[in-house]
């Protein structure tokens, strides 16, 4: 265990290089409660704070507090913790799981983000985010090489640049069947497309937002929804 | 400093994350199950406001399963789940994820439980989780993973991958701080006297 007085953190945001020597015994003095504090406190670490108790009996209460202000954040942190510990690995990646350590890493069978997005409802329907971290600094395309379930691949495509978000999904139809309910959803994704200057927008008789080429002199005319 | 009997397993010799990486379940459940709690720690301390902690911990536990392969060096699984569960956080903040909402045949939502909802009943809670989110991340990640039972100063450092002192300083700065903004908020009994918690040697 280090001295407390020689403590110092250079990664610390908020520490400043001119300290002054009060503020260093401040901190010293705090380092070795909370090392009491968390049962990590060395005899001569005991030592050092009765000594300096001595010298200000307020250290007593400090102590007393630092302990209670602890007890408060564990009892607040309490029903997270026990949630967490109710919270099983995903069942649908479970089932994978052998079978992905055992073909290493490869790309899904099938293709096609939207076959993902459709078979990936069975996750949202069962509560799971059908989300994809940057891990390693990867980038949604190196990601996508070591998915193993749909969820991972609509995670991944929705991290492209162009994907601006999802929309409200909106429950179409129901099916009870034997073991629960079958739930057909629509999960819409908003995408942004760079069409350049040769298209305009407007609007049909039917309200639509639609997108028309410019024609030229050398090609035809083409419209298309967004 | 002595190693906490409470703590995690895992990071040693015969630990189960190689075994897991193998395709084990049983091992994969063991690793889960011995990070989970102060995963859920880390995650309370990135996350932004509106996310539950429970969906974000449910998107730690399928990249785990999904990429515990990808792990080059299995001693290092605390800082790369640590790292996977501060990316997921901050994924989270970029994106404009909806709620997903499933009406019932009474019409009524159906939503996911709010982890926090046991701990934001009290008044005093609710006092501690908003002094604890002014805090720099920097000061509430450690003082939180502290409070995860078998969390040593040690195993805090391995977490962040930072020196014990940094530890220490930061965990040090964080309780000033929330014991200055909590000094008039804590009951008089709470506060009382010195506990058996820090009892001398």
């Amino acid at each position: 265990m280090t001295n407390p007085h020689d403590t110092q953190d250079p990664q610390d945001p908020g520490a400043t290089r001119e300290q002054d020597e009060a503020a260093q015994r401040s901190l010293a003095i705090d380092i070795l409660i909370c090392r009491i504090v968390d049962h990590e406190a060395a005899e001569q670490d005991w030592a050092m704070f009765r000594s300096a108790a001595a010298a200000d009996g307020s250290l007593w209460r400090s102590l007393a507090e630092a302990q209670a202000a602890q007890r408060v954040v564990e009892k607040t942190l309490e029903p997270v913790l026990t949630a967490a510990d109710a919270l099983e690995l995903p069942a649908e990646a479970f089932a994978a799981h052998g079978q992905q350590a055992s073909a290493a890493i490869r790309w899904p069978s099938w293709g096609g983000w939207a076959a993902a997005a459709a078979v990936a409802l069975a996750w949202w329907i069962n509560g799971q985010a059908p989300t994809q971290p940057q891990v390693n600094g990867n980038s949604p395309a190196q990601q996508a090489r070591f998915v193993a379930s749909p969820a991972d691949v609509l995670g991944s495509y929705l991290q492209f640049d162009h994907v601006v978000g999802q929309g409200e999904p909106q429950v179409l139809n129901t099916l009870e069947t034997e073991t629960g309910t079958d739930v057909l959803m629509l999960r819409p994704i908003y995408e942004r497309i760079h069409l350049g200057p040769r298209y305009e927008t407007y609007v049909d008789e039917e309200g639509r937002l639609l997108l028309r080429r410019i024609p030229t002199t050398t090609d035809g005319f083409i419209e298309n929804a967004l | 400093m002595d190693m906490d009997p409470a703590e995690p397993r895992i990071g040693h010799a015969e630990n189960p994350v190689q075994a897991a990486q193998g395709g084990d379940p049983e091992a994969l459940t063991l690793v889960w199950h011995e990070h989970r709690r102060w995963l859920a720690a880390v995650l309370t301390a990135h996350r932004p406001r509106g996310v539950e902690v429970a969906d974000l911990l449910q998107e730690v536990a399928m990249t785990l399963v999904a990429k515990i392969g990808t792990l080059e060096d299995p001693e290092a699984i605390r800082p790369w789940l640590r790292r996977v569960a501060v990316n997921i956080a901050r994924t989270a903040a970029r994106r404009d994820r909806p709620t997903l909402r499933l009406v019932g045949q009474e019409g009524e939502a159906v939503e996911a439980p709010d982890m926090g909802d046991q701990a934001e009943r009290s008044e005093l809670y609710r006092e501690v989780l908003q002094h604890m989110a002014e805090l720099p991340v920097d000061y509430r990640e450690p003082l939180m993973l502290r409070a995860v039972k078998g969390m040593s100063y040690r195993c805090i450092a391995d977490v962040l991958g930072v020196p014990i002192t940094t530890v220490e300083t930061r965990i040090a700065r964080a309780r000033r701080m929330l014991r200055e903004q909590l000094s008039e908020s804590l009951p008089a009994n709470v506060v009382g006297t010195v506990t058996s918690t820090g009892a001398q040697p």
